[in-house]
Parts: structure tokens; C-alpha cells; sequence
């Protein structure tokens, strides 16, 4: 398993699982000490709680995108497991309609659980097939009508479901051990997946879709995957939620549960396992007392009367409280394992000695072994080679305005290429259309002899072109190395992020989060999140921007670095002139959508057109 | 289905296209300038039946409880942004979501606590269940009361964010509310504003959906508050023109597949057509009425 999660990430995975299962195995031993068949039954409803509400965190944690379906495959996961597990005559007498097939059949608890996770894959595929693709509000709509859809069925298929009269005699499978034991692997599966590969760039394109994809990430698929596996859980969880009840009806996968799961997460803070679990013991404890308070009890020598609904209005101020004190949930980002980790003298230490600024040094040094870097002073291009990149006549019009009229750009192997031009001249849409965020209106790009006009930005960084953008695009939520290692192909191991991490002086403070981080280090995290991906061309959009001559001029010895030890060519937009002049090999300068020159530095700082376009003065054909 | 058939569901499409499009309408408002999906905006179809419950226990004409319970919801839904979304204002929108979804089931319970679980019956005008000849078609006059109100009411917003300069600061507030607050725009009066439209709106549509039921529960306010959302998915979240049309292509949809099914599918009639508007956002993810919105 290592082998596919980098160690970082992999080891406070299961210390993480490791405490939580402490918890849920002591609370199980304390409850089965206590021998009360009472606080046995909730302690069983709050371990499947974990299960359900673990399930849903899966997607809306990592992705960021609201579901209020999942209680559908609940839903579908318990009928399933409720027609193939009641025996044979009581369900007989249920549903006489019954298809034969399931009529006799019998499972077990595991082949049932199976099952039930497969059948909500099904319907998670159809559905999220059809939904996958919007944007997040809209996705968060669409899944409303997936619960309405659903629930529709289960009332009204009466020949299966029984609807609102509902099914009883499941066999109660979910013994206390039982769900500790599921609820440990659902802690654990969702843990895995947070920290797995897909699972990190989930939580990326979460962050930033557009520049998730600019990395390689096919967002789409991602967030596809996640939801198919979330899904599956769901079914699985409602699998041992039918198990655990005896009885159940349509009308009980509806609202009322959606509301109280997905206050637990909320409450106890979304994006972290921790809080899931947190959340679940809150919501399940308070309504199991709330629902003891309604039946009525007497307090000393006060019988406080009977009430009703007291759980709907606990839940609803608790939320509304929670939000308004932690926008993101108690827990936060926090995952147990992080809590301990903060109590440690090291990290004690640190937080009390260093701060993120004091580390950061001015110029990255010491190259470690085997890092990228330059072994000789770099060397200019070679005049001859092919360019790498090749586009005609590259056109981009928004709604009639032509943004770029008509440009050709070829970029030699190993060459720095300068671009030019007043603001709205065309840069950055340049930059656009070849790195695939806008498909070009007219022209064609090659790159690496593969045409890649008009295709999406994730396929265009697969084919060795990586960017940064204008105004700095990070995962911000996520730590500095996790940033990186989003961003690292397939296979690259640990060792190597960590030696882009030293190269941009990034190490020390590879735990912080990224919106921690000085502005200049953000800018240089950027460019090694681009590096990290061993790019043949690198697209840079300003990347001197805000910043001082000395900072400038340490960009410019890491681009020179970066140019020499991966050997890869560098397209640099930039205002700053003065930087442009020293770095690039050739200049091209735009305006207006068009190329006006391409040359020398040298060639380009004497150009009477350039010197006309800069300054407003004379157009360049009376000059 | 015959032509005067066709005719008659035609104008019953009307009817209830238009109270979905203005709900449509009133929860994109709020979108629009704040970037905010209010669950809770059912809930204030809810307390317009109510406020026409309490009115009519009074003996007031219907006209005045029509009155009394579109300002309730305009009032309740100002209230609601005072009180709950205010103090999150820069929160994310997933938690603004929860927050709203939060303050829908604290209304729901205090309906459920106060009054009861159960259907109150209000009253309405018998004139509403007469019926209008043109020949062999035959309208009931309900119908043409809701199109126009829904017709008079379209007209009447769409001239006030035209010509008016609330209007305009609102719009520009939902194009780019950073630069329309340094352009002097008052962020907490849009907002405000917004939300107190976007409150009459729904008492609006409120009261004409209780004059379809003519009765109020604690989760009256369920089923208009979902079509809404889907309607407005449809034309492109946010999108006002988009609302409205999806709200009128919702009515028509749920109204022709209604009168088409045959009755052991019937109840599955508002499945069916979420699915076909699901199947529609498959081949456009950006809603029927939107821009299409390139990279990613």
C-alpha cells in the first residue's frame, strides 16, 4: 500500500486510523462492560452513523462538492440487502410478487454487504455519469433530484419495496463487534483514499479545478472515481444499517436522515476523517438523549412534560452555531493524528522558534544530490534545432473581439522565449489556447510533432507543457508538498519531490499550508509544481510580478537552473523589462493581437514599432 | 390528445411555469449577488400559507390575505438574511448551503411545534374554480388569474432592475460585487434588497400555489422550493432571463407529462420529468439557457 501512497502521507494515515480505532474499540468494550442493552443499541446506530457519514465525506470532503443524494444509495443498499437476506417466507408474505430469483434468495451478511454496494455503484454510474460534469452548484441541484428520483422509486415500486408499509424481519446481522469492526475499515478505506493518489487530486481540483488540469489532473474522471467509490460505501453502510434495524420503510431514506448526516459532517468539520467521527458521536448522542428527554422525565421533584420535534430544532441550532464559531466544522482541516503530532516537543519547538519567513532562504543554495540543476553555466540555443513548439495562425475571438488575430510563435529546443506587449496585447490568451484553456478560434499548434489545438488542458500538460498562471493559482488548502506531489506524474517517487522542494528552498516549510506561505514563496511554489512534472516546455505567465530587483533576479538564476538541469524550453511573459532583456534568448513582442516583432534582445530594444507600441507614440508604420 | 385538449393544458402550463418561474427568479436573485443557494426558500412559501391562515382567522377578504401573505414572506425572508446569513458573510458557499438547509428545518420544526403536522384547509374564492368557455376550449379562470399575475409580476421586476437605480446597482452587484462596492454600491442594502425581492417573489408564487392546494402544511414550501432549484438549473444558475424560461419550461414539461402518462405511472410523473431535465443537462452541462463556460 506504501508503494502507491508516499510515506509521508501513508504513516499519520494509520497512526490516524490507528487512534480512532482505539476509540472505537474502548467505547465498544466500556459499552459491553455496562451490559445495558440500551446504550449497546445506540453505540451500534453511532457506529453506523460513522459508516454513513465516513461514506459521504469521501466525495464532499475531498471534492468540495455537495451531495444531498447519497441517502439514496443508502437507501438502495438497504432494499438490497433486505430482499436478499429476510427469509424466505416471511418475505413471501411481504411481497407475493416477488420474481422468483429473489424470492429464495438467502445471503450471508459479507455477500449481502457485496451486493449492495454493487447495486449503488450501478446506479451511481448511470446517474453520476449524467451529473458529473457541472459545476458545483449545479451538481449539488442535480443531486437533489437524484434523492427525489430515488425515493419516488422506492415508494411507488411497491412490488419490491412495499413502500411506505415498509419491510421487517431482516436478520440482525450488526452486532456490536460487527460494526466496530466495519466501522474501523470504513475510518480506514476513507483515510487511504484521502491520502491515495487520486484521492490528493480530488482534494486539488477541490482547491483549483482549472489549474488542477493545468497540472495533469483530469478533473472529470476524478471527481468521477470519487464518486463511485463514495457510492459504493454508501450502499455497503446502508447494507449494515438494514441489518441493524429489523424494519425500515421508503419514507425513512429521505430528508430527515440526509439533514442529520450531513450535520455531522458539517459539524464536526468536512474535510477531515476526524471530524466525521466527532460529528457522528455528537449528532447520534444528543438525539438518542433529546429522544429520552421527549418521553418525558422527571428532574428531582420536576416532571418536565412530554415534547416532540426537540431533535430537528437541536440539530438546526447546533449547525447554524457550529458554522457561524467554525465555518469549516470543529476539526477543520485537522485530522487526529495532526492533533497529536502538535503536542510533540519537535513541533512545539518549531511553532515557537521558527517562522515560515525566518527559514526561507534568499537563493536556493546548495543543490542536494541527484537534484535538478545546472552543471555548467547555461548555454545558449542551439540556432539550428526544430522548434518544439509550433503554432500558425493562432486566432482566439471572444464574442467578436479578437483577442488574438492571427499569431504564429515557435519555440526552439532548449530556447528562453520572451513575450511582449502592452496589456490586452494577446500574452496571456496565447498562453491560454496553448496550454488548452481556450480552444483557438482558427490556427493550428504542434507540439512535439502532436497537434494539440483545441484540446483540453489536462490532455496538454499529459504531452510535457506545464504553466503557471498570472495571479498565483495554488491548491491552497493543501500542504507545500502535497502541492507538488498533486502535481507529480505518475511514479515519481518521494525522493524527487523532495529535491524540488530543496531547489526552490521550499523544504522547511513543506508541511505549511500553501495560503500560509510569503508571497515570493508562493510564487516559487508555483514554478516548482510545474517543474516537478520534468516538462519539455514551460509556460511562465509573469512570474516577476510584485516583486523587488533582488527577488527578480534570483527568478531569473532559477529559470536559467531549471532551463539547464531539465533541459526544457521556457516561454516567459513578463512586464518587467529589464528581467525579459537578461533572461530570454529571443524576444516576441505582440500588440494588439498580432506579432509586431520577434528577434535578439538587442534587435528588440531598438525596434522603432516596439518602442511605438510601449510608448503610445507614432504608429509603427508612420515611424 | 385533441386540439382543444392541447389548448387548455397549454394555458395550464402557463400557470405553472409562471409560479415556478418567479421562484426560479427569486432564488437566482439571490445567487446572482451573493453566490448563494438558499435552501430555505421554500420555508417562505410555507410562511405565506401560514400568514394567510392568520389572516383569514380574521375575516379578511381574500384580496387583503393575498396582501398579508406576500409582505410576510418579503419581511421573513430580509429577517432570515439578518439573522442567519449575515453573520457568515464571507464563509464558503458550501457552508452558506448548510447554514440555509439549517434554517429550513429550525422553520419547518417551529411550524410543526406551533400549529401542527397536519394540512390546515384556507380558503379561497369560489370564482377560482370557474371556468372560462372559448368555444370547445375550456379554461379554468384560476389558471388565467395565475398566468397573469405571474405575467403582471415578471413585467413590473423586470422594469424596476431596468429603469430604477436599485435595479441597476443590483445588476452590476451580480456581475462583479467587489468592483460594484468600490464603485459605491451599498453591499448590506443590495443584499438586503435582493433578499426582500427575492422574498415577495416567493410570497408571490406563494400564494398562488396555495390557491392551487388551498391548504398549508409545515413542508408545503418542499415541493415548490425543489422545482425551483431544477428550473433554475436549467437556465444557467444565476441567469435571470434563464430562470424565468426554465421555470415556464418546468411547468410545461411536468404539466404535458401529467396529462400524457398513463395513470399507473402518474405517480411517478415529477420523477420523470427531473429525469428528462437531468438527461437535458447531460448534453449541457451549463443549463439550457447558458453560456457555455469553456476550460475544465
Amino acid at each position: 500500500m506504501s508503494g502507491v501512497i508516499p510515506r509521508s502521507r501513508f504513516v499519520p494515515a494509520v497512526w490516524g486510523t490507528a487512534l480512532i480505532s482505539l476509540v472505537l474499540v474502548a467505547g465498544m468494550a466500556l459499552v459491553q462492560g455496562l451490559g445495558s442493552t440500551s446504550s449497546s443499541r445506540t453505540y451500534v446506530v453511532f457506529l453506523v452513523n460513522v459508516m454513513l457519514v465516513v461514506s459521504i465525506q469521501m466525495f464532499i470532503g475531498n471534492s468540495g462538492i455537495v451531495s444531498f443524494g447519497h441517502v439514496a444509495f443508502m437507501g438502495i443498499g438497504a432494499y438490497t440487502t433486505a430482499l436478499v437476506t429476510i427469509p424466505g417466507a416471511v418475505k413471501a408474505a411481504q411481497l407475493p410478487d416477488l420474481p422468483s430469483s429473489l424470492a429464495t434468495a438467502d445471503l450471508g451478511l459479507v455477500p449481502a454487504i457485496a451486493l449492495s454496494a454493487l447495486v449503488a455503484l450501478a446506479v451511481a454510474a448511470l446517474f453520476g455519469g449524467a451529473i458529473i460534469r457541472m459545476t458545483e452548484s449545479t451538481m449539488a441541484m442535480a443531486t437533489l433530484a437524484l434523492l427525489v428520483v430515488v425515493h419516488t422509486f422506492l415508494q411507488n415500486a411497491t412490488t419490491f419495496t412495499r413502500g411506505s408499509l415498509g419491510l421487517a424481519g431482516i436478520p440482525v446481522r450488526t452486532s456490536i463487534v460487527v460494526a466496530t469492526v466495519a466501522a474501523v475499515g470504513f475510518v480506514l478505506a476513507g483515510r487511504l483514499y484521502k491520502e491515495s493518489g487520486p484521492g490528493l487530486r480530488l482534494r486539488a481540483a477541490r482547491e483549483d479545478a482549472l489549474s488542477s488540469a493545468s497540472v495533469g489532473t483530469n478533473v472529470v474522471r476524478t471527481r468521477y472515481a470519487g464518486w463511485l467509490l463514495s457510492a459504493a460505501m454508501m450502499g455497503a453502510a446502508g447494507s449494515l444499517w438494514a441489518q441493524s434495524v429489523i424494519a425500515f420503510n421508503a419514507n425513512q431514506f429521505y430528508f430527515a436522515i440526509t439533514f442529520a448526516l450531513l450535520a455531522m459532517l458539517v459539524i464536526g468539520g468536512r474535510t477531515s476523517l476526524t471530524g466525521a467521527v466527532a460529528g457522528a458521536a455528537i449528532i447520534t448522542f444528543m438525539t438518542d438523549t433529546l429522544a429520552r428527554v421527549e418521553q418525558g422525565v422527571a428532574i428531582g421533584p420536576w416532571e418536565l412534560p412530554r415534547i416532540t420535534g426537540t431533535v430537528q430544532f437541536a440539530i438546526a441550532f447546533l449547525i447554524i452555531i457550529t458554522l457561524i464559531l467554525r465555518p469549516e466544522g470543529i476539526f477543520d482541516r485537522w485530522e487526529i493524528d495532526d492533533l497529536v503530532r502538535r503536542l510533540t516537543p519537535a513541533a512545539r519547538r518549531l511553532r515557537r522558534g521558527q517562522r515560515a519567513e525566518d527559514v526561507e532562504p534568499l537563493v536556493p543554495a546548495s543543490r542536494p544530490q541527484g537534484a535538478p540543476g545546472p552543471a555548467v553555466e547555461p548555454a545558449g540555443p542551439e540556432p539550428t534545432t526544430a522548434p518544439v513548439l509550433r503554432g500558425e495562425h493562432v486566432a482566439k475571438h471572444f464574442e467578436g473581439v479578437a483577442a488574438l488575430a492571427g499569431v504564429d510563435i515557435g519555440v526552439r529546443a532548449g530556447e528562453i522565449l520572451g513575450l511582449i506587449g502592452p496589456n490586452g496585447s494577446g500574452k496571456t490568451t496565447l498562453l491560454n489556447v496553448v496550454s488548452g484553456v481556450y480552444a483557438p478560434s482558427e490556427g493550428e499548434i504542434v507540439f512535439h510533432g502532436t497537434a494539440i489545438g483545441g484540446r483540453k488542458p489536462h490532455q496538454v500538460a499529459d504531452t510535457g507543457l506545464s504553466r503557471t498562471f498570472q495571479n498565483i493559482r495554488l491548491f491552497t488548502e493543501l500542504t507545500v508538498r502535497e502541492n507538488v506531489e498533486a502535481a507529480a506524474p505518475p511514479g515519481t517517487d518521494e525522493q524527487a519531490v523532495g529535491d524540488v522542494l530543496a531547489w526552490f528552498g521550499l523544504a522547511a516549510v513543506e508541511r505549511e499550508k500553501a495560503v500560509n506561505l510569503p508571497y515570493g514563496m508562493q510564487r516559487r511554489l508555483e514554478i516548482a509544481r510545474a517543474v516537478v512534472r520534468r516538462p519539455a516546455l514551460i509556460l511562465l505567465d509573469e512570474p516577476a510580478a510584485g516583486m523587488n530587483e533582488s527577488e527578480s533576479d534570483e527568478l531569473l538564476e532559477n529559470i536559467r537552473r531549471m532551463r539547464a538541469s531539465l533541459d526544457c524550453s521556457v516561454v516567459v511573459v513578463d512586464h518587467d523589462l529589464r528581467l525579459i532583456m537578461k533572461l530570454c534568448d529571443r524576444i516576441q513582442v505582440l500588440d494588439q493581437g498580432r506579432t509586431i516583432a520577434l528577434g535578439l534582445p538587442r534587435e528588440i530594444a531598438e525596434n522603432p514599432a516596439v518602442i511605438a507600441a510601449y510608448l503610445g507614440g507614432p504608429s509603427a508604420r508612420s515611424a | 390528445m385533441s386540439p382543444s385538449e392541447f389548448v387548455q393544458q397549454l394555458v395550464n402550463s402557463m400557470s405553472l411555469g409562471s409560479i415556478y418561474a418567479l421562484l426560479a427568479l427569486g432564488l437566482s436573485m439571490v445567487y446572482g449577488v451573493l453566490g448563494m443557494l438558499n435552501f430555505a426558500y421554500g420555508e417562505l412559501v410555507t410562511i405565506t400559507g401560514y400568514s394567510m391562515l392568520a389572516a383569514t382567522y380574521f375575516g379578511a377578504p381574500f384580496i387583503v390575505v393575498a396582501l398579508v401573505g406576500v409582505i410576510a414572506a418579503g419581511l421573513s425572508s430580509v429577517l432570515m438574511e439578518l439573522v442567519a446569513f449575515r453573520p457568515l458573510r464571507n464563509a464558503s458557499f458550501v457552508s452558506l448551503l448548510f447554514t440555509s438547509f439549517a434554517v429550513a428545518q429550525l422553520i419547518q420544526g417551529a411550524f410543526r411545534q406551533a400549529v401542527s403536522v397536519r394540512s390546515r384547509g384556507i380558503p379561497v374564492p369560489e370564482l377560482f374554480d370557474e371556468a372560462v368557455r372559448l368555444g370547445p376550449v375550456r379554461i379554468s379562470l384560476l389558471s388565467i388569474i395565475t398566468a397573469s399575475v405571474g405575467a403582471i409580476s415578471l413585467v413590473a421586476l423586470t422594469t424596476f432592475m431596468r429603469r430604477s437605480r436599485s435595479g441597476l446597482a443590483m445588476r452590476a452587484a451580480s456581475q462583479d460585487f467587489t468592483t460594484a462596492r468600490l464603485l459605491g454600491v451599498r453591499a448590506n442594502r443590495v443584499i438586503s434588497l435582493a433578499f426582500l425581492i427575492s422574498g415577495l417573489l416567493a410570497g408571490i408564487a406563494g400564494v398562488l400555489w396555495i390557491a392551487r392546494t388551498t391548504s398549508v402544511n409545515p413542508t408545503t414550501g418542499f415541493v415548490p422550493v425543489i422545482q425551483a432549484f431544477i428550473a433554475s438549473v436549467i437556465g444557467g444558475l444565476g441567469n435571470l432571463r434563464g430562470a424565468v424560461l426554465g421555470g415556464f419550461f418546468l411547468g410545461t414539461l411536468e404539466v404535458f407529462l401529467q396529462a400524457t402518462l398513463p395513470g399507473s405511472l402518474l405517480p411517478y410523473a415529477q420523477a420523470a420529468s427531473l429525469l428528462i431535465v437531468v438527461a437535458i443537462l447531460y448534453v449541457r452541462p451549463q443549463g439550457l439557457f447558458g453560456q457555455r463556460v469553456e476550460a475544465v
